[in-house]
């Protein structure tokens, strides 16, 4: 035990979640790698709009210094 | 990604890229849990004549002439940046030899067998690579005896027991 949790049956759970998302088809493991992308993708462009400077206005074609997925 | 693939195989049929297999991040997912990653690593094979350098342009060319786009070191295909790597030593090359033949939905392709991945990875020795072998084993997903051979072939026996030896394997 570590803490309040137990660490063996953390990394237990870990393994047989590893072994399942294996288990899966190419085209399913294909369709969560682009999901991620796409989350990457979102998240990468909300940093970006936060990092705005105050006041400035979204100017046309800004977004697409992103590359989307 | 059916479509990016279309394109590999249309490219190859078109005999402006030759024999090719799906290596990295992407080939590591049809073995193991999927693995986050922005680009598909495309190996082919490296035919520039002795001496001289391997060009890409006729590659590019043609791909720009369909409309795709070179956007950093990949080209955008279909949505899924796309990286050209030419197979530039001898396990790459038996890699991409030995690859195996898939259907993925209804298209053909190619991807590299676990062990050679697991080679590839042991060779090129980032902390990234090292923790994706380990998920490799934990997932059964390599042969041992043919793994045992591919890292005899290519040199890379000491390596293997250094990396079992530092991950207590």
């Amino acid at each position: 035990m570590t803490g309040d949790f137990d660490l063996d049956e953390l990394l237990k759970r870990r393994l047989a979640r590893r072994r399942r998302l294996a288990q899966l088809s190419f085209e399913e493991k294909i369709e969560i790698v682009e999901r991620l992308r796409e989350l990457r993708f979102n998240r990468d462009l909300m940093s970006a709009r936060r990092a705005k400077p105050e006041g400035a206005t979204e100017t046309e074609g800004s977004s697409e210094e992103i590359t989307h997925p | 990604m059916e479509k990016t693939l279309q394109v590999l195989n249309r490219m190859q049929a078109d005999g402006v890229l030759g024999q090719y297999a799906i290596g990295g991040a992407i080939a590591a997912t049809f073995y193991i849990e999927p693995v986050s990653t922005s680009d598909l690593d495309i190996f082919f094979t490296a035919a520039a004549a002795s001496g001289q350098f391997l060009s890409l342009a006729p590659l590019y060319d043609y791909l720009a002439a369909s409309g795709y786009e070179a956007a950093g070191e990949a080209v955008e295909i279909e949505g899924w940046p796309v990286q050209f790597l030419p197979a530039f030593n001898q396990l790459l090359e038996e890699a991409l030899a030995q690859a195996e033949t898939i259907q993925f939905k209804s298209t053909p392709t190619r991807v590299m067998r676990a062990e050679h991945l697991v080679a590839v990875m042991l060779q090129t020795g980032r902390p990234k690579d090292y923790s994706r072998i380990i998920q490799f084993l934990e997932v059964d997903a390599v042969q041992w005896s043919r793994l045992s051979d591919v890292l005899t072939r290519h040199d890379l026996t000491a390596h293997w027991e250094e990396f079992k030896r530092k991950f207590n394997l």
